[in-house]
């Protein structure tokens, strides 16, 4: 389930996800507390329809689109901060 | 037996500890962390994360808005991975604590003979800003518009500007607390035991007579016998130990600092990776409870800092992170506090909180001016932590973003908790004494930044170091 809230998240922001970054997700994801993995496990379906919905809309629209529902955004950023933060590292 | 266990060994613990060994008095700490050479910091920055950084990092505060704290778990606790700023909280407040809230231990001239101690402890110098451009750039700034500004005291020798003082010092001259208190401490006899972690504490009538600690080296428990036990696990642990064991009903509310990141760009190249963190602040509002300073310039922690913003302008401020600086304010919140929630049944723990109509106009007020003296010192555009903001490229953009912000769009964090077991007189029914001693157990005592009764509106490393050791002569 993680592997896929950040292939949707990777694609949404047009990160290409190497085997590096899905592997630092995972253990980031597996080290946080057991309530919040749980809060994330149970939202997957919302991401997912979000993401559904998100088809239908231009590329740039599909960012916006994320962020505009409170739950959904919460999401969105925590995946997008920890997907951007080995992709920087990986760069640089 | 040893006279005293303790559990933690950052700033409440390593003090604590040194004091009662100068007393004659047998100690042995329990750390959750590891001990870290500064090798190891030499590491995959992202990787460090799940090694110095409890829960990787990830610490969340619910509520409006969401806020995410962060804390160190290694031997010398969060003075690992701090800005190493060591100053003294003003005597006023000091003085309010011993007069409003009836506490003895908080005398002027025995706390000013601590501050001395531990700057000495920690050799504490004025910070050199030589070649520190975002530093001297805020500098610019602050001075155009008639801001004070003052040298900050660090706890560094030869700091070569290695600019990752939030992920451990790689060059060893941060003196953390495993440089040197904690030292001292092996010297003096003390034991420090590092990867074990306070699972359970037994009671026998009204003492703890054994405590459970979980070894992460070989992932098994053992028991131990202890005369005298002292959490020092910081504001957030300490509590939550005692509310998983039952022992208090419930934790005060938590106070904090609230830490707000601008990012700016600038038409020429700035060395900012050639520089540090903090090595020079504006203290124009510091009765106010206000900081600015420059930050650590990090290339994942720059992309990660700007997550409110479209990848579009993540890669565009990625691309010319040459010219760019961080800025940091951080804001004493008045009456916002996070209360600590936690259910044994359902074993879950969290906190949640409420930002406040009158703090959330401190904060943009502070941002307001932040902006204004990035600005003044030659920034070309400046990057808001609101979510869902526009890159502003003149001053009155900032503002009116600003201006029609809302709560919730606020990016803060936090790193400087405090007051969750405040010893305060004040408050009815307090589960804890003056002395810092748990009622009702008579050895079980507490001993971190969790005692200090209100926020002190400064880095709280010092104050927290000085009361401890207060607390230890008590035990003579």
């Amino acid at each position: 389930m993680v592997k896929i809230y950040t292939l949707i998240t990777a694609h949404i922001i047009g990160i290409k996800i190497k085997k590096d970054i899905l592997d630092f997700v995972i253990k980031y994801f597996s080290g946080i507390d057991l309530f919040y993995r749980l809060l994330i496990y149970f939202s997957f379906p919302f991401y997912f329809s979000f993401f559904l919905i998100s088809f239908f809309f231009k590329k740039r629209f599909k960012e916006h689109i994320f962020s505009s529902f409170p739950i959904i955004n919460n999401l969105f950023k925590f995946f997008k901060v920890i997907i951007i933060l080995r992709h920087y590292d990986n760069v640089n | 037996m040893v006279d005293y266990t303790i559990i933690g060994s950052g700033a409440g613990g390593s003090s604590i500890a040194l004091q009662l060994l100068k007393q004659g008095k047998s100690v042995e700490i329990f750390e959750e962390g590891n001990f870290y050479n500064s090798d190891f910091f030499k590491k995959k920055k992202t990787d460090l994360l799940f090694d110095v950084w409890r829960n990787n990092g990830f610490i969340p505060i619910t509520g409006s808005p969401n806020i995410v704290y962060s804390e160190g778990v290694a031997v010398g606790g969060t003075s690992v991975i701090n800005g190493g700023i060591i100053t003294r909280t003003a005597n006023n407040i000091i003085d309010s604590w011993r007069a409003h809230h009836g506490l003895d231990i908080f005398n002027i001239k025995n706390i000013t003979r601590n501050y001395e101690f531990n700057e000495r402890m920690l050799n504490v110098s004025l910070a050199n800003n030589q070649g520190n451009y975002s530093s001297r750039l805020l500098e610019i700034g602050a001075k155009k518009l008639g801001l004070s500004t003052k040298q900050a005291p660090r706890a560094v020798i030869n700091c070569v500007n290695s600019n990752h003082c939030a992920l451990g010092c790689p060059s060893g001259a941060k003196q953390s607390l495993d440089k040197t208190f904690l030292k001292e401490i092996v010297s003096l006899g003390g034991k420090i035991y590092s990867n074990k972690k306070l699972e359970k504490i037994f009671f026998r009538r009204n003492s703890v007579n054994e405590i459970q600690v979980f070894n992460k080296e070989d992932k098994s428990f053992f028991n131990k016998s202890i005369k005298n036990l002292i959490l020092c696990a910081g504001p957030i642990q300490t509590p939550k130990i005692l509310l998983k064991n039952k022992i208090i009903p419930r934790a005060h509310p938590l106070q904090f600092h609230a830490n707000l990141k601008i990012l700016a760009l600038y038409p020429y190249e700035v060395n900012s990776y050639n520089s540090t963190i903090f090595t020079k602040h504006i203290n124009e509002f510091e009765d106010d409870g206000v900081l600015m300073m420059s930050s650590n310039y990090i290339d994942p922690f720059l992309a990660a800092g700007l997550n409110n913003y479209k990848m579009q302008s993540i890669e565009y401020f990625m691309k010319n992170s040459f010219r760019g600086a961080i800025f940091n304010v951080q804001i004493k919140l008045d009456d916002s506090y996070a209360n600590l929630i936690n259910n044994n049944f359902l074993r879950i723990f969290f906190m949640k909180w409420k930002l406040s109509q009158k703090d959330f106009f401190k904060i943009i007020k502070y941002l307001k001016k932040l902006s204004e003296v990035i600005f003044m010192g030659g920034a070309q555009e400046i990057y808001l932590p609101i979510n869902k903001a526009q890159p502003c490229l003149r001053l009155d953009e900032s503002f009116k973003q600003l201006s029609i912000s809302k709560k919730n769009d606020l990016e803060i964090n936090s790193v400087h908790g405090m007051s969750t077991c405040s010893i305060s007189k004040k408050i009815i029914n307090n589960f804890i004494s003056p002395e810092g001693r748990i009622n009702n157990v008579s050895n079980l005592f507490v001993a971190d930044a969790s005692i200090l009764p209100t926020n002190t509106g400064q880095h709280p490393q010092n104050i927290i170091m000085a009361a401890t050791i207060e607390l230890g002569r008590l035990k003579q």
